[in-house]
Formats: structure tokens, sequence, C-alpha cells
């Protein structure tokens, strides 16, 4: 991974491109409001995390120039977030199924 | 002739500022080495209390807070950053054929971290000290009477040390590479570092965070695993060994990367195979992140969770039976030579083959319910630290002390310790296996009579071994002096460090060695060392 | 405002690189993975959040109604502009122009100080209405073991990202400082991509935190 020394700035955005990136940004914590108030439970969960998602691409991508940047930086990054991932679903793939797959259980079923 | 790295400036001033890795590197090996020998004390003394079942010498509180320090001590001040801050530190650079390593102020703030971390623990033990154990466990963690928050912001900080080591590390391999090095012609114990690296920077946060909740749930009542404020002990049990399993590959990675490179030198033989080698250390580091629940088997987890974290735990093995296969298949039809460092490295073939499988035994959700908290757990995982760790720091000592010293070591000496640490070792741990098995539980002030003569063995066992360890280090620091001078290159090895004097100058080589005459070329002859024009 | 002045010493190549990008370079490299190790001390909590949340769902739910909203979306439009202002900074040093970089610089510390002042604003209200964490907690409507762990956890997870708000902010205090002093030329403001590589990664935490802490409906 001999990379030939370049500027990462070579791809950087103008400042409009930046600001284009802002309006993008606001506008989806705006959408995420009022989605908010539209989806609710289980499913407004997954709308408000799927839009900070795409609000988190934004920033990484652009304000931290992720794309068009070397892809070490792009490996560095998902590996991070792959462990982080990995973490949150192996303690829920605890808690998560204790109520049907416990041998600790009490005398109404319920798991311990 | 231009003064090497150990003459070039000279007071202590010039050590406590320096930026050059290989000073750095031998600070480093003084501090792990007081902890090492701290670390040993409680264990003496703990194994001195169990030569009788009933009340000793010690109180049982102290009793409580010494197994607890000795863990603390033990496995952050000495098995995770030993090999790695003392001999990635020296040689990761050289092996590149780099001067430094990427961010070298930050190698010296990790150092002054680390003291830091010391520091911190060691105010923690005199202010009382902790009797939770290593790991720190809720809900007694958050209640205990004694002063947990000192030890766990201690290891939060010394935490703090490893992930500074580890970035390094991981940015020097990516970028100092010399000119003509590509990845596959790199040292082995460099993939073993950069692996243990980046377990480093990920795991490590975990930790810390883990300690700190257990720090302010036990000063300020947080609650986040008090069930008497709905907190669910075991998730701090999740964060603690999504950390802690990893941990234990931070400890064997980089002593796997050492024998990695005793082996071919004293085999004269190239690597059987470099890429199993090479991509079993970053297959072991990704597996291991995979199996942290089965610490957790009989702690109240679903079942359904623990049975995925007994089969991932199996995966970890095919890796380490990887590296075993390679390296004696390295030893076969080679011209091997019976040096102090390939004694310790047959010590650690057969004892991390035992230990490894005692792992997989204890891996074993039905047989772990029977096996955890005893003797056989302990047993186990110090088979893996004493017999693995431990005896790679030991063969990484001796091996490259020519090296970093400019002296050669006694070698009847060497061979003696080394058969003495061996013989000692067995005799500590061995008993421990039949003592888990037989029932006798961990962390336990007491025991029945039946246990007694295993117990007796097992201590008398514990006396060799420190008996061996300090006449070890004897005879390491009276060779400083008056040891026999060593050529560059004593081994005969092939190996990128060996190019340089012994020892290096300040910036490691006088002229830039040539990586297309491998690292491993055992069909070549030596390369020819260059020393330092005289002024 | 044109050229740096000339007081700035011309940066150093330190003796293990053989030029000046590929120092730079590495150091991008070292900022990634501490960002990336950052993530992970974050990850935990959300482990955390995550077992809870799905344990005491509906408790979580009635918890969430106590939230500051209205602060807590000021803040995050604050640091989302924040961002935007950072990467402006940099694009002005990229064309020279330091006094704009500045003017850039001091507008991401205010926005920062903004959201550490309203977020302090935002604790003293909970506090005082005994919205406090663990064993403090004191609010008489709404007492529920699940809800105490909402509230702790947003302390925690709150407080451990205004950590590094404001630890952020005196990175851009002395980045302000240098940069007036003419450190920074367009080829080289490694220092400046670094502290913008992290104020970014504060801004991402926040991204998620919002919705999480204070969007449970």
């Amino acid at each position: 991974m001999m990379m030939p020394d370049e500027p990462s700035e070579s791809h950087a955005p103008s400042a409009l491109g930046y600001l284009m990136v802002w309006a993008a940004l606001v506008v989806l914590a705006t959408v995420t409001l009022f989605a908010s108030r539209a989806v609710t439970g289980d499913w407004g969960l997954v709308v408000a995390l799927t839009i900070a998602a795409a609000k988190a691409a934004l920033v990484v991508a652009c304000f931290m120039h992720l794309a068009g940047g070397r892809p070490i930086h792009r490996l560095v990054f998902a590996v991070a977030v792959g462990f982080l991932v990995l973490l949150v679903l192996g303690i829920l793939a605890d808690v998560g199924t204790r109520s049907f797959a416990s041998s600790y259980v009490d005398d109404l079923g319920r798991a311990l | 002739m231009p003064p090497d790295y150990l003459r070039a400036e000279a007071g202590i001033r010039s050590w406590l500022t320096t930026t050059d890795h290989k000073r750095i590197a031998i600070m480093f090996l003084v501090a792990t080495t007081l902890a090492l020998l701290l670390g040993g004390t409680f264990a003496m003394l703990l194994r001195t209390k169990l030569l009788t079942p009933g009340p000793g010498f010690i109180e049982p509180l102290t009793y409580n807070r010494l197994f607890t320090l000795h863990g603390v001590v033990m496995v952050f001040m000495f098995m995770i950053p030993a090999i790695p801050a003392v001999f990635g530190n020296f040689f990761l650079p050289m092996m590149l054929g780099a001067k430094d390593l990427a961010f070298p102020r930050v190698n010296l703030a990790s150092f002054y971290v680390y003291l830091t971390g010391v520091a911190l623990t060691l105010w923690g033990l005199v202010h009382g000290g902790a009797d939770t154990g290593w790991t720190f466990y809720a809900p007694y963690a958050t209640v205990s009477p004694t002063d947990v928050a000192p030890i766990a912001i201690g290891v939060f900080v010394l935490g703090v040390s490893s992930i500074m080591t580890g970035l390094n590390f991981i940015a020097t391999t990516h970028m100092l590479r010399q000119r003509g090095l590509g990845w596959h012609g790199m040292p082995i114990f460099v993939w073993s570092i950069y692996a243990t690296s980046v377990i480093q920077v990920i795991a490590t946060p975990v930790l810390g965070l883990a300690v700190i909740l257990v720090a302010l749930d036990h000063a300020l009542h947080m609650g986040m695993f008090d069930p008497a404020l709905g907190g669910d002990p075991v998730l701090f049990e999740h964060l603690f060994w999504f950390y802690s399993h990893p941990a234990v590959y931070i400890m064997i990675l980089p002593a796997m990367g050492v024998i990695g490179e005793i082996v071919p030198t004293f085999a004269k033989k190239t690597q059987f195979s470099y890429r199993a080698l090479a991509y079993s250390s970053l297959g072991i580091a990704f597996v291991g992140f995979l199996t942290w629940g089965h610490h957790l088997f009989v702690a109240g987890i679903s079942q359904l969770d623990a049975a995925i974290f007994g089969v991932m735990s199996m995966f970890v093995a095919i890796f380490s039976a990887i590296k075993v296969v390679t390296w004696i298949g390295t030893l076969y039809r080679g011209s091997i030579t019976f040096g102090t460092p390939m004694l310790y490295f047959f010590a650690f073939v057969y004892l991390f083959a035992f230990g490894g499988m005692t792992g997989i035994a204890v891996a074993t959700t039905s047989l772990d319910v029977h096996w955890h908290d005893t003797y056989f757990v302990i047993a186990h995982f110090h088979f893996i630290m004493i017999g693995g760790t431990l005896t790679a720091f030991l063969g990484a000592i001796h091996y490259w002390y020519p090296k970093m010293f400019g002296r050669m070591y006694p070698e009847r000496w060497g061979l003696v310790s080394a058969t003495l640490v061996f013989v000692g070792f067995n005799l500590t741990f061995v008993p421990q296996f039949l003592l888990g098995n037989a029932g006798m539980p961990r962390r336990y002030y007491s025991y029945p009579v039946r246990f007694h003569v295993l117990n007796v063995m097992s201590t008398l066992g514990a006396y060799l071994l420190g008996v061996a360890l300090v006449l070890t280090l004897v005879y390491l620091v009276v060779s400083l002096r008056w040891g026999a001078p060593a050529t560059p290159n004593p081994w005969g090895s092939r190996g990128f460090e060996w190019r340089s004097p012994s020892p290096p100058p300040v910036h490691n080589f006088v002229v830039p060695f040539d990586p297309a005459r491998g690292h491993y070329a055992y069909d070549e002859p030596p390369p020819d060392v260059v020393h330092p024009e005289p002024p | 405002m044109i050229a740096p002045a000339a007081a700035a010493a011309d940066p150093v190549v330190q003796i293990q690189y053989d030029s000046l990008a590929r120092q730079h370079a590495t150091a991008r490299l070292g900022m990634w993975v501490f960002l990336g190790s950052e993530s992970l001390l974050f990850a935990g909590l959300l482990a955390l959040y995550a077992a809870y949340r799905f344990l005491f769902s509906a408790e979580f739910h009635a918890a969430s109604a106590h939230a500051n909203l209205v602060i807590g979306t000021v803040n995050t439009y604050l640091l989302l502009t924040s961002s935007l202002t950072m990467a402006l900074a940099i694009h002005a040093t990229r064309q020279g122009r330091r006094r704009r970089t500045v003017l850039f610089l001091l507008a991401t510390i205010a926005l920062g100080l903004g959201f550490d002042v309203l977020k302090t604003v935002e604790y003293a209200g909970h506090l005082s209405e005994g919205l406090a964490p663990g064993g403090y907690y004191a609010y008489e409507g709404l007492a529920a073991h699940g809800v105490v762990l909402y509230v702790t956890l947003y302390y925690l997870l709150t407080g451990l990202h205004a950590l590094h708000v404001t630890g952020g902010l005196c990175v851009l205090a002395w980045l302000a400082v240098r940069a007036r002093r003419g450190d920074f030329t367009p080829g080289a403001h490694i220092a400046l991509e670094l502290g913008g590589l992290y104020w970014h990664l504060v801004d991402l935490v926040w991204i998620f935190l919002w919705p999480l802490l204070y969007l449970i409906r």
C-alpha cells in the first residue's frame, strides 16, 4: 500500500459545494423532526436512524473528505463502524433472546 | 566511531525527554519488568497463604485485595504492554527500515501516560485497594466497601497508553516502510504487532468506558449496572469482555510474532509458509472479537447467545493451529541450534498448545458450567499468559539482547534458568488443573483439606518459578556491564534488524538495507553490516 | 488577506520522513485511526442504550417526552453549521486567506460554545426538576426503573459528547491563534485538517444522539 504522495485536497469541494452539503443536512434534520411525529414506535426509530445515517454519510464523505480521499481512510472508518455494530448486536443478541431462550426463568415463565 | 543510541547523549534528562524509539523501549523494559516483579510478589504472597487450607498469615480482605492487584498489575502493566512497548518499539522501525516511529512524541507521551496509570493504580493500592478481582464485576464492584475508583481510573489511563502505542504502530507500518519493502516482505513480527495494534485501538476504548462506568457507579451511584435501579449487571460483563477477550490476543499475538522470528533464525531456514503466519495473525485478531460471550456462559445470558459464542470460540483455534503447524514445519529439515531463545520456543510451543487446548475445553459451554470460576480456568490462562506470553518475552529478551545492548548474556545460565522456569511453571500450574477439575473455586481464601497436597505442590512450584525469574533478571542485568561484547549478528540471522551494528546507531542504519535480500533468506549468506564511519 | 506572515517557520520534516507530504499523509492516517478509536468509546454507551431501550421500551418513550426538544434541536443545527464553518475555514486556508480562516474558526468556536451553553442551561433545568442520574433521581412524576436508566444514559451520552465538544473548542482556539500567527499555508496546514476531522466527528456523534435521545415517539 505505498501510495504516491498526493495532496489530499485535490478533490476537495468548493465553498459552494460545502454550502450545498450543509443545506442538505439542515433539510434532513428538519425532515427528521417531522418524521418523528409522523412515524412512531419501532418504525420511527428505523426512519430516524436511516436519516441520521444519511446525514452522517454526507458529513463523512464531503466534510471529512472520505470520498475522493485515500482508500485506507475508508477502511479504517469501515472497520470502526463494523466493530461498533458488532458490540451493539452482540449485546442485543443476548438481551433480545432471553425471553424465549433462557434457562433462567421464574415461575411465571418470565426470563430472569 | 560515532556512539550508538545508548551512548549518543548522556544524562537522565536526555533519556526522560528522548523521542528515540529505542530509548523509549528501554524505559518501557525497566517499567514493565518492575511491574512483573510487583505482580509476582503479590502472587508469591497469595501462594504462600494457600500453603494452609485455613486462616493464614494474611487477612481474608487483604487476600482479596492481593488477587485483585495481582491481576490488575500483571494484565495491564505487564502482559498488555510488555512485548509491544518494548520489542515493538525497538524493532518495528528497524524491521521496516525506518529511522523512528510515525509519531515519536506520541511514543514518549505514551510512556508517561503509562507511568501515570501505574501511579494511580499504586495509589489505589496503598489507599486500601479494591477487592473485586481484576474483572470489577458488577454488582459487587459498585457496592464494595473498598476504594474501587482509583484503580479503575488507573486502568483507564493505562488503556489510553495502549491505544497511543497501537495507533503509532499502525501508522508506522502503513507509511514508513522503506522503498522496496512491500507488505509481503515485512517480518512476521511486524504482522503480529500490526494485528495487535488494531485490537488495541478498537477494543481498549470499550474497556475504558466499562471501568469508568464502574467507578461512576461506585462513587456516584449511577446505577447503570445496579439491579436495584433497574440495571443489568450482565451488561457490564458484556462491555468488559468485549475488550478483555481480544485483550488476550493483544497478549499472545506479539508473543507469536517473537516466535516467528526466533524459529527461522535458529533453524536457519525460511518460514514453512510466510503467508499462513502473516494472515493467521489478522485472522486471530478478527475472530477474537467474536467470542467474548464465552466468559458469560453462566452469568445469565440467553442460551441462544451462549450457543453462538461457543461456536464462534472454536474458530480461533484454527488460526492458532495454523501457526503451530507452520513453526514445526519450519523446523523440519532445518539446521537447528539450541540456544536459550530456542529453548524458550520449545517451552512455548508445548505450553501454548496445552493451554490452547484447555481453552477450547473451557469454551465448550457444557464443560464450562463445571469449570467456570475454578482453578481450571486459572491454570488455563496462566498456561497461555506465562507459558505463552512470558516465555516468549523471555525468548525475545535473550534473542535481541545482543542487538539492544551490544553484549551477550551467559548462555549456560540462560539454559539453566530456562529449564528452571519451565519446571517451576509446570509444578505450579498442572496441579491447578487438577484442583479446578476437582472443584476448588478460584479467588477463595480457604479450601477443604483434601486439596492440601496439590496446593502445596503449586506453591513450591511458584517459589521455584520466582527464583528462576529472579535468576534470569540478575544475569541479564549483570551482563549489561560484564557480558561478552556482541558482534552485530551473533545468531547469523538474515533479519533486517541484524543488518545494523549492535547496539544500533541513533537512526538505526548507516545505509538502508536492501529489502531484495529477504528477512528470511536462508538460502543466501548473511548480509554485511555497515558500520558508521569513524569521525 | 493574502500571504501568510513570514514569522511562521517553514514546517519541519521529521527525520523519519522523506517528504513533508508523507509526514502529513501519515498524520491524517493517524487521525483517522484515532477517530475510529473514539467511536468505539461511544459504542459501549450506545450498546447499553440499545439494551435498556429494548428492555424498557415504554419507559424510554415516556421519559423522552421530558427531554428539552427545543434545546436539543437548536443544538443540532448549531453543530451542523459549525461543521460548515470548519470546512470553510480550511477552504479559506487553501486559498491563502488568513483573516477569513480566523473568522471561520471563530465562528466555529462560537457555535460550539453556544452548544455548550445551551447544554448547561438544559442540564440545569433538568436537575432543578429532579431529573438527575442514577441514585440522585428525584422526579416524582415518573419513577420507573426504565425512566431512571434513560435519564442516566442521557447524562452519560450527552456528557461524554459535551466533554468532546469542550476539548474540541480548546483545540480550535489554539488553531485560531496559530492561524492568526500565519502558521498555515495553502500547501501545509495539517494541524487545521486534523482539528477539522476531530470536529466533524463531534458533529457526527450528535447526529445520532439527537434522534436517539430526543425523538423517541
